[in-house]
């Protein structure tokens, strides 16, 4: 359990402040409706975003705001400890990546994402001298077992399901673990529909049962992983997940899966922000923080979306059909 | 030992130290709240300073409340509980007394913080609604003030009651 709520008068009060600074949808729409690259970035400059360097790089101008958003966090919650859940992901996606990165002579830091809650020197120095026990757990026999399976098999699938389930599992027991009902159902959307996802692929793509066994992860209390399985057992397998689906709260949105994946992701945002609005004028207590740092995520990810249709010259409307909710 | 007496001053440290925890923490969180607001617009300052008073009130009920008793039972003046055993019931009538405004002053205390915590954010996004957010926080001063006359009636009578 985290701290008394009282303690977080002084972070909920600084989040609703630094609030006042996230782009509304007006603000998104001017900014699809701007002329180029360079006149977003100067919108953003304008907001108070910090920029690096070189400003073509829309990577590292969302990583800067991003990172900047987390260390607000740390620095203002009375317990960071309960908002690790929110970038574990980031963690596993590094391991993985560095791994892979190292294993194919590319930079290990390249792919990395910020923030992260192991030190990205650390990560890089641990996966380029192979000396994962200097990371803590459970990466350090992660990254060991990972590791040893590609150099031994080069079976990159392989290395994926195991690091995704462990994250899945992880993010699972550590948003339990702080104990807030906010954390907790946020994430059980978010492993349960990255659940779905990874049981809709593998049966599109005809894998079979053990296979699902392996890659979806347990813990979840909306999807059942028994019941995935048991689709990719069935004969019409495929019929069989979305007959099973439609009986879970995720029915309104798995109707995207066979047509539009990206809408189905675009859904899951969605909801995920949708269960931050309830709390997010209360005085105290870890949601507001949680839903400002979520919040900040789903602005970062409609303005990567802008960026990179203006980089890419996209048309303006199917751009518009892709931005997701804000936290407003 | 003058049970009588130490019934009724514990009656009297009850009131104020209660009310002076509610009060401090009250203070304490909306000060905690706002100091985010004024470091981002200091002109602000003005319109939650009667906020983070608001919660501080309760504090100076539970200091009348414990001077009254103490100026009742032969501390500060007046005659002294004998040590008798009417002056053990008048002092546990002194502790009873004093009960509205120990628990009541705490109470209202913290959750006109919470109302005051609210009401910071209002000023925060909009500083021309600063008048509803003191008028929303000071509803719940009419509590405290309930607990205030209750004890303060009680206090002030127990010297009339044939033990």
């Amino acid at each position: 359990m985290g701290p008394s709520i009282s303690k977080y008068a002084y972070a909920v009060s600084g989040a609703h402040v630094y609030e006042k600074n996230f782009f509304r949808k007006s603000d998104l729409d001017k900014m699809l409706a701007a002329p180029s690259y360079e006149a977003v970035v100067a919108v953003l400059q304008e907001h108070g975003w910090t920029m690096p360097d070189d400003t073509r790089d829309s990577g590292k101008i969302l990583d800067l705001e991003l990172s900047r958003a987390w260390a607000w966090v740390l620095a203002s919650a009375p317990d960071p400890r309960i908002f690790r859940a929110l970038i574990l992901r980031n963690d596993f996606h590094n391991l993985k990546a560095g791994i892979k990165c190292l294993l194919s002579d590319f930079e290990v830091d390249q792919e990395f994402i910020k923030p992260s809650s192991i030190d990205i020197p650390l990560m890089k120095d641990a996966i380029e001298n192979h000396a994962f026990d200097r990371l803590p757990k459970p990466f350090s026999s992660l990254g060991q077992e990972v590791y040893d399976l590609l150099v031994r098999t080069g079976d990159g699938q392989m290395a994926d399901v195991l690091v995704d389930r462990k994250c899945l599992e992880d993010i699972t027991s550590e948003a339990e673990s702080s104990g807030v009902e906010l954390l907790i159902n946020e994430m059980e959307i978010y492993t349960a529909t990255c659940n779905i996802k990874t049981a809709f692929r593998a049966i599109k793509t005809g894998k079979d049962s053990s296979f699902l066994v392996k890659a979806l992860s347990d813990g979840n209390k909306t999807i059942s992983k028994e019941k995935l399985v048991a689709c990719a057992e069935a004969e019409k397998p495929m019929e069989e997940l979305m007959g099973y689906l439609s009986t879970t709260s995720y029915s309104s949105g798995t109707k995207y899966l066979s047509s539009s994946p990206a809408e189905f992701e675009k859904w899951v945002d969605d909801q995920m922000l949708s269960l931050l609005l309830p709390t997010k004028n209360s005085p105290l207590g870890p949601e507001p923080l949680i839903g400002f740092y979520l919040g900040k995520e789903a602005e970062i990810r409609n303005i990567r979306i802008i960026l990179a249709a203006k980089q890419n010259n996209l048309p303006l409307d199917a751009v518009a059909g892709r931005l997701r909710r804000l936290y407003e | 030992m003058n049970w009588g007496m130490l019934l009724a001053l514990f009656g009297a440290g009850l009131a104020v130290t209660t009310n002076c925890f509610g009060s401090s923490k009250g203070v304490g969180m909306v000060a905690e709240a706002a100091s985010p607001v004024i470091a981002e617009d200091s002109s602000k300052f003005g319109k939650l300073l009667v906020l983070m008073l608001l919660p501080g009130s309760q504090g100076l009920y539970g200091l009348v409340i414990s001077i009254i008793s103490l100026t009742q039972i032969g501390v500060l003046g007046g005659t002294p509980i004998p040590n008798n055993a009417q002056g053990v019931a008048r002092g546990a009538l002194y502790l009873i007394a004093c009960l509205p405004m120990a628990l009541g002053g705490l109470a209202s205390a913290l959750l006109q913080a919470r109302v005051a915590l609210t009401g910071v954010q209002l000023i925060s996004k909009r500083p021309q609604d600063s008048g509803k957010a003191v008028t929303s926080a000071s509803l719940v001063e009419l509590y405290a003030l309930l607990s205030l006359v209750t004890s303060l009636l009680m206090v002030v009578s127990i010297g009339s009651i044939n033990l």
